[in-house]
C-alpha cells in the first residue's frame, strides 16, 4: 500500500471526512460537483491544509497522524502538487520553473536546464522556455505546471483538474505524455477531475465525493452501473467504450461497430448519454444504423426517470421516462434492443 | 462647479513650488552648493536617512512578516503602535524618544550609567527618523507579504520540496521586490525630510544633528538664499522618488 490516508478535516462550514488507499502504479479520480472538498483532501495530503485529526501515511511512512502529535511540513513528505490555478513561478522563466525542484535536490541551474530539456521537447514548450510564464497561453502555462512537478519524481502525485486549461485538440496528446511520468510503478497519482472521459482515460478508478465525503469508490464502470447518487449518475453514468475509429466507424469490440459523424482513426473513446439510447420491444424498422441487441440486467426507476442497464454486444445504459418502461414491459432478464443516433456519440481521441 | 474647484486645487498646489523654483538664486547655487555649513548638512542627512532605512529595514522588515503571516492575539494592537509615528505629531515623537532615552528616561537611565548618552547626537539623528519612517516601510511590506498570489506560490515551492528560508529566498522575496523596493524609497524619503522628531531629540548641532531640513530652517532667519537652494534640492529629491514609484502607484490606477 502506497498511499494510506484517513482524515477529517474543516473548510469553511464544510467538515471533510475521507479514508482512501492506493498502491504504488495506481491512478485513482476524485470527481464530484464544486464545493465537495475535493481539492482540499489534496492539500491535507500534501500537507497544505491543515487536518483535525486523522492519519496519512506514504509507503509504509507516516508523514501524519494526529494522534501522534507527527505533522511533515509538505516539503518533506515527497508529494507533488500541481493546481488548478497553476502558481508557476511568475519571475522565473519556463525552463527554470520546470528545473526549480531539480535545483532544491542540489542540481546546478545549468544541469537542472539540461534535465529539464526532453520533458519541455516531448511537451512542445521548447520555443518558449526562455520565457516567463505571464506570456504563455493557458495550455502552455498547465504543461509547464505538470512538467515542474513530475520531474521531481515524487512517491504520490496529486494532481486537481490538470488538463482542465487546454484545448479539446491538444488534451488528449498531453494527457498520453504525462501519463507516462505518472504511471510509473512507483508513483501514487490521484487525480481530481470532473471530465469522465479524463477519469475514464486516466484511472483504475474513481472516488466519488459530495459535500464533504466519499459516497463512492470502484472502477468507474461499476459505478456507471449502480451510481449512488444523482451527481455520480449525471457525471459517470455515460456510456464509454474503448474502441478502434476507422473512418466514420468505431469498432468497440464484442462484434459491435459504431457510426459516428466525422473521419477518426485509431485508438478513441466513444460515449453517449444515456438519454440518448432508444429501447425497443422489437428490431426497430428504418434507417437507424447503430441498433444492437440486449438483454436487460437492471432497472431503477428514479423521479419518473428509469435507468436500465444491458448486456450484450453493446452493454449501454438507457434512460427512458417511466411512461415508456411500462410500455415496454422492461425486467431483468428480458430481450430489448437499442439503438444510438450517430449524431449523438462523441469521439474522444485516446 | 468642480472642474473649478479641481483647478483652484491644481493652483493651490502648484503655487507654493513656482514660489521656491522662481526664486532660485541659480547664480550662487554654485557657491552654496560650496558652503561648508551646506555640505555639511547634505552629508548628514544622506548619511542618516541611509542609516535610519537600514535601521527600519532590519527591524521593520521582519515585524511586516510577522504582522502578514503570523496570528497572534493583540496583534490589531501591535500593527496600530507599528503605524502610529505616522500620524502622530513628529514633535510629539521626538518629545516621547527623549523622554524615553534621556538620561532620566525609561532606557536612557541604564545607557548613561555604561556611559552611553544617546540625545543630542547623531545616533539620536538616526533613531528619530527611523521611528517616524518605517511605518511606511512596515504598511508596503506587509501589504505585499500577504498577497495571497505570493502566498500560494511558496506552497507550490513547497510541495516541490522547498524549505521555508529556500521559499523566502527563492519565491518570497522576489515576488515582493516592487513592494520592497517602494517601501524602502518611500521610509527613505521620510527619512530624510524629517524634521520635528529630530530636532526635539537630537537638537541643532552643525554637523551633528543639524540635517538638511533643519538647516533650512536655520538658514531661513539669515541666509535665505541658502534656505531657498537647500530646500530646492530636497524638492527635486521628492520629485525622483515620485519618479522611481510613478510605475507602482500610476499602474495600480490603470
Amino acid at each position: 500500500m502506497s498511499l494510506h490516508a484517513d482524515i477529517r478535516a474543516d473548510a469553511g462550514a464544510l467538515v471533510i471526512e475521507a479514508r482512501l488507499e492506493a498502491r504504488s502504479g495506481e491512478v485513482v479520480g476524485i470527481v464530484g460537483p464544486n464545493g465537495a472538498g475535493k481539492t482540499t483532501v489534496l492539500k491535507a495530503i500534501a500537507g497544505l491544509w491543515p487536518i483535525s485529526r486523522g492519519k496519512v501515511s506514504i509507503n509504509e511512512w507516516v508523514v501524519e497522524d494526529s494522534e501522534a502529535g507527527i505533522r511533515n511540513p509538505p516539503e518533506q513528505r515527497s508529494v507533488g502538487m500541481v493546481f488548478q490555478d497553476l502558481r508557476l513561478f511568475p519571475h522565473m522563466s519556463v525552463a527554470d520553473n520546470i528545473g526549480y525542484g531539480l535545483r532544491l535536490r542540489g542540481v546546478p541551474r545549468k544541469q537542472a536546464r539540461v534535465l529539464a530539456e526532453p520533458l519541455i521537447e516531448t511537451l512542445g514548450l521548447a520555443p518558449h522556455s526562455k520565457q516567463k510564464p505571464g506570456s504563455l497561453s493557458g495550455g502552455q502555462a498547465q504543461k509547464v505546471a505538470l512538467a515542474r512537478t513530475l520531474i521531481t519524481n515524487p512517491q504520490v502525485i496529486l494532481l486537481d483538474e490538470p488538463f482542465s486549461a487546454l484545448d479539446a485538440e491538444s488534451r488528449p496528446k498531453v494527457r498520453r505524455d504525462m501519463s507516462l511520468y505518472f504511471r510509473h510503478p512507483d508513483c501514487t497519482t490521484i487525480i481530481v477531475t470532473h471530465d469522465p472521459m479524463e477519469a475514464k482515460a486516466l484511472c483504475n478508478r474513481v472516488i466519488v465525493m459530495e459535500e464533504g465525503r466519499f459516497i463512492q469508490e470502484g472502477e468507474i464502470d461499476r459505478i456507471a452501473d449502480d451510481p449512488k447518487s444523482r451527481y455520480a449518475a449525471e457525471s459517470l453514468g455515460l456510456n464509454f467504450f474503448p474502441g478502434v475509429a476507422a473512418g466514420e466507424t468505431v469498432d468497440v469490440g464484442g462484434e459491435a461497430t459504431l457510426s459516428v459523424v466525422g473521419e477518426h482513426h485509431g485508438r478513441v473513446i466513444v460515449s453517449f448519454h444515456p438519454r440518448a439510447v432508444v429501447l425497443h420491444q422489437t428490431r426497430p424498422e428504418g434507417t437507424a444504423r447503430n441498433v444492437f441487441k440486449a438483454i436487460v440486467r437492471t432497472v431503477r426507476h428514479e423521479n419518473g426517470i428509469t435507468r436500465v442497464t444491458t448486456a450484450g454486444s453493446l452493454s449501454a445504459v438507457a434512460e427512458i421516462t417511466r411512461v415508456s418502461a411500462e410500455q415496454l414491459n422492461l425486467r431483468p432478464g428480458a430481450e430489448v434492443w437499442l439503438s444510438v443516433k450517430a449524431a449523438q456519440i462523441q469521439v474522444t481521441p485516446l | 462647479m468642480f472642474g473649478l474647484l479641481a483647478a483652484l486645487c491644481v493652483v493651490f498646489l502648484a503655487v507654493p513650488l513656482m514660489g521656491l523654483l522662481t526664486q532660485i538664486p541659480w547664480d550662487s547655487v554654485r557657491s552654496e552648493l560650496g558652503n561648508r555649513d551646506v555640505a555639511s548638512a547634505l552629508k548628514l542627512s544622506l548619511l542618516t536617512s541611509l542609516f535610519a532605512t537600514v535601521l527600519a529595514a532590519v527591524l521593520g522588515i521582519p515585524l511586516a512578516w510577522v504582522l502578514a503571516r503570523v496570528q497572534f492575539r493583540g496583534k490589531s494592537f501591535v500593527r496600530s503602535l507599528a503605524i502610529l509615528p505616522m500620524v502622530m505629531p513628529p514633535v510629539v515623537a521626538g518629545l516621547a524618544l527623549l523622554l524615553a532615552f534621556g538620561r532620566n528616561g525609561l532606557i536612557g537611565k541604564g545607557l548613561t550609567k555604561i556611559g552611553l548618552t544617546i540625545p543630542f547626537t547623531t545616533t539620536a539623528v538616526v533613531i528619530a527618523e527611523a521611528f517616524v519612517a518605517m511605518p511606511f516601510l512596515i504598511l508596503a511590506v506587509e501589504a505585499a507579504l500577504r498577497s495571497s498570489q505570493t502566498i500560494q506560490t511558496e506552497e507550490a515551492a513547497a510541495s516541490l520540496g522547498a524549505s521555508p528560508s529556500r521559499r523566502l529566498l527563492d519565491i518570497t522575496l522576489p515576488m515582493s521586490k516592487a513592494a520592497l523596493a517602494a517601501g524602502l524609497v518611500l521610509c527613505w524619503a521620510r527619512a530624510l525630510g524629517e524634521f520635528g522628531a529630530t530636532i526635539t531629540f537630537a537638537g541643532n548641532l552643525p554637523a551633528i544633528t543639524r540635517t538638511m531640513p533643519i538647516a533650512v530652517y536655520v538658514a531661513l532667519e539669515r541666509r535665505p538664499q541658502s534656505a531657498i537652494v537647500l530646500g530646492s534640492i530636497l524638492l527635486v529629491v521628492s520629485f525622483l522618488v515620485l519618479f522611481v514609484l510613478r510605475d507602482r502607484w500610476f499602474r495600480a490606477q490603470a
